[in-house]
């Protein structure tokens, strides 16, 4: 059943995708309903924060607890330069993207020959001191107060005030983070990364240059983060450390691992399905961590890789169409023998 | 005939273990050389020293006239050491023409921004790069398997793949560790035939195996150490002969 749906993915893809996309553009118009709209916007931002992790943790396969550092630094980055500084928002944003970027390079370069748990517990590390900072650095941060009032994004004269604003500049971030990662995957480049996860010794051997290669996603993966933070900032009006504790990390992971690691649909569906998902038991609310550990184990049993995890739905294509080709090349064949 | 490696001294030590003492060889261009010795007597060892997984302790080794001793991997195999896995070392988990495109990886050049931005020349040479490694996978007469996970393959298939892989890197030298290990008869006669193909294309190619009769087949020359020395060198045929070798293998005559 999973193997036959993931074939008629793979075939009508450009299908499914219009579809989707026709979906995603006509919802905002029919919500009437703050709440609702809210989680709409937060399900797009989370499916973003995903894919930065996704690429770190599924396509290189270096499992990071720490990513939701570098969401808060570009948070704090782009607030305190928009607030305090008055930077426009293009600016803030690129401080945002550029500050967590190195800070990406900064955790990179000490833990590339570090791979399993010993790098997770060294970014489990690094997310706690990030939050200490957060919290302690009272003069720059505001520390547990938090920052109120953060002015809202304008691009040349074009202010995003409203809902449906936001919902569409995520959106649009959105579909292109995607359309560039599926680039990157399928790329000269990708196929490095994937290598580099798959066997690096093999990969070293082939003339991959690793280290080379680790960094890279590092600072890619910790650039996209920046970016969602500073939308984050700016969408909330108002951030302080608690959005950026390490249970947001394990949230994202438990994310990234219920859609699917290293899958570009993946992210999609970990992070709608755990953003909704809690709205609608709220009552339950004190149970969620109980619940997001029983749905984790289920799909441990289930799909071991996560729903999409290991599905590469370009392979499967390829796949289905070379056999498709050959089937019928060889029916060819036969009725000529026939004749 | 010409030279094109040379190993000069090549030594290995592992704190106080000597995995590797002395070595020296010379390979021609276009020969087959074997390197055979009993379990630990430093034939991988050999080969990571080579492809500077673990650089040797001492000695010198160069390619093509130029000293290559002690530097990174990736460069090694960009200078033309291409190997395979005594453990097959494959991307499981990708498709058989793509662990072959990644062995083309520096002899292509499409950059991170230019592949994000699909550019005219990034579309050129991934369509010339997927030919290339058609080309190779039907050398090797992988190309209906081209479209299947690595890992779902068979064993001697994996094995062929590995080879691939290497020969995609558009290597002077070509190293095979145990290609034929526990392969069956008929996979191991299939690979004869290609190591044999290899051979009328020109390849230079050093092998390790365990496989005595094998190795006999297809080696002009052949090398064999012992707790890391080399006990031997000749043809096949002298090896045979050797006291020395007869003695590691099968024990002192009393």
């Amino acid at each position: 059943m999973h193997r036959r749906f993931i074939g008629f993915l793979a075939l009508k893809q450009k299908f499914i995708i219009l579809l989707l996309l026709v979906f995603a553009i006509v919802l905002p118009f029919t919500i009437k309903n703050q709440y609702i709209f809210r989680l709409a916007i937060l399900s797009l931002q989370w499916i973003f924060l995903t894919q930065s992790l996704n690429l770190l943790a599924g396509v290189l396969g270096q499992i990071s607890l720490g990513h939701i550092a570098f969401y808060g630094i570009g948070a704090y980055t782009c607030t305190i330069l928009a607030k305090n500084y008055d930077f426009p928002t293009w600016a803030a944003w690129l401080a945002a993207i550029a500050v967590s970027a190195l800070f990406g390079f900064a955790l990179a370069l000490p833990t590339l020959r570090l791979s399993g748990y010993y790098l997770t517990i060294v970014t489990l590390g690094f997310g706690e001191i990030i939050r200490l900072i957060e919290i302690n650095w009272v003069s720059l941060t505001r520390g547990p107060l938090g920052i109120l009032n953060i002015p809202k994004p304008e691009f040349f004269g074009y202010q995003i005030k409203s809902n449906i604003q936001f919902y569409f500049l995520m959106l649009i971030i959105l579909v292109l983070s995607t359309v560039l990662l599926c680039r990157l995957v399928n790329s000269r480049t990708g196929r490095a990364i994937v290598a580099t996860r798959e066997d690096s010794i093999a990969a070293e051997a082939m003339g991959i240059n690793i280290f080379k290669y680790k960094t890279m996603v590092f600072v890619i993966a910790a650039a996209m983060a920046g970016l969602c933070g500073a939308f984050f900032a700016q969408y909330t009006n108002y951030i302080d450390p608690t959005s950026f504790k390490s249970d947001q990390s394990t949230l994202l992971i438990i994310m990234a691992l219920l859609g699917g690691m290293g899958s570009q649909i993946g992210p999609f569906i970990g992070a709608i399905v755990l953003t909704i998902l809690p709205e609608m038991i709220r009552e339950l609310m004190e149970y969620r961590m109980l619940l997001y550990g029983v749905v984790l184990l289920l799909i441990m049993q289930v799909r071991p890789d996560g729903l999409m995890g290991g599905v590469n739905l370009r392979y499967v294509r390829q796949k289905l169409l070379f056999e498709k080709e050959r089937s019928k090349k060889t029916a060819e064949k036969g009725a000529e023998a026939e004749l | 005939m010409s030279s094109i490696l040379k190993v000069t001294g090549l030594t290995q030590v592992f704190g106080g273990l000597v995995a590797l003492s002395d070595i020296n060889m010379t390979v021609e261009q276009g020969e087959i050389l074997g390197v055979i010795g009993p379990n630990g007597a430093g034939k991988t060892t050999f080969f990571n020293a080579l492809t500077g997984i673990i650089p040797p302790t001492r000695g010198k080794i160069e390619l093509m006239g130029e000293d290559i001793t002690g530097i990174k991997p990736h460069i090694i195999s960009s200078k033309g050491f291409a190997r395979t896995f005594q453990n097959i070392r494959l991307f499981k988990k990708m498709t058989v023409l793509d662990n072959v495109m990644v062995g083309l990886h520096n002899k292509t050049h499409a950059s991170l921004l230019a592949s994000l931005l699909k550019t005219r020349s990034v579309r050129k040479e991934e369509a010339e790069s997927e030919k290339k490694a058609l080309e190779i996978l039907q050398l090797l007469d992988l190309d209906d398997f081209r479209y299947e996970l690595a890992g779902s393959l068979p064993y001697g298939l994996q094995r062929r793949l590995e080879i691939a892989r290497a020969l995609a890197t558009d290597p002077l030298i070509l190293l095979l560790d145990e290609p034929a290990a526990g392969m069956n008869e008929q996979e191991t006669e299939d690979l004869l035939g290609i190591i044999q193909k290899l051979k009328e294309l020109g390849y230079t190619i050093i092998i390790i195996e365990h496989d005595m009769k094998f190795i006999m087949n297809i080696c002009e020359r052949l090398y064999v150490f012992n707790h890391g020395a080399k006990i031997a060198e000749g043809t096949p045929e002298e090896i045979k002969k050797n006291a020395a070798v007869i003695e590691a293998y099968l024990g002192k005559e009393s």
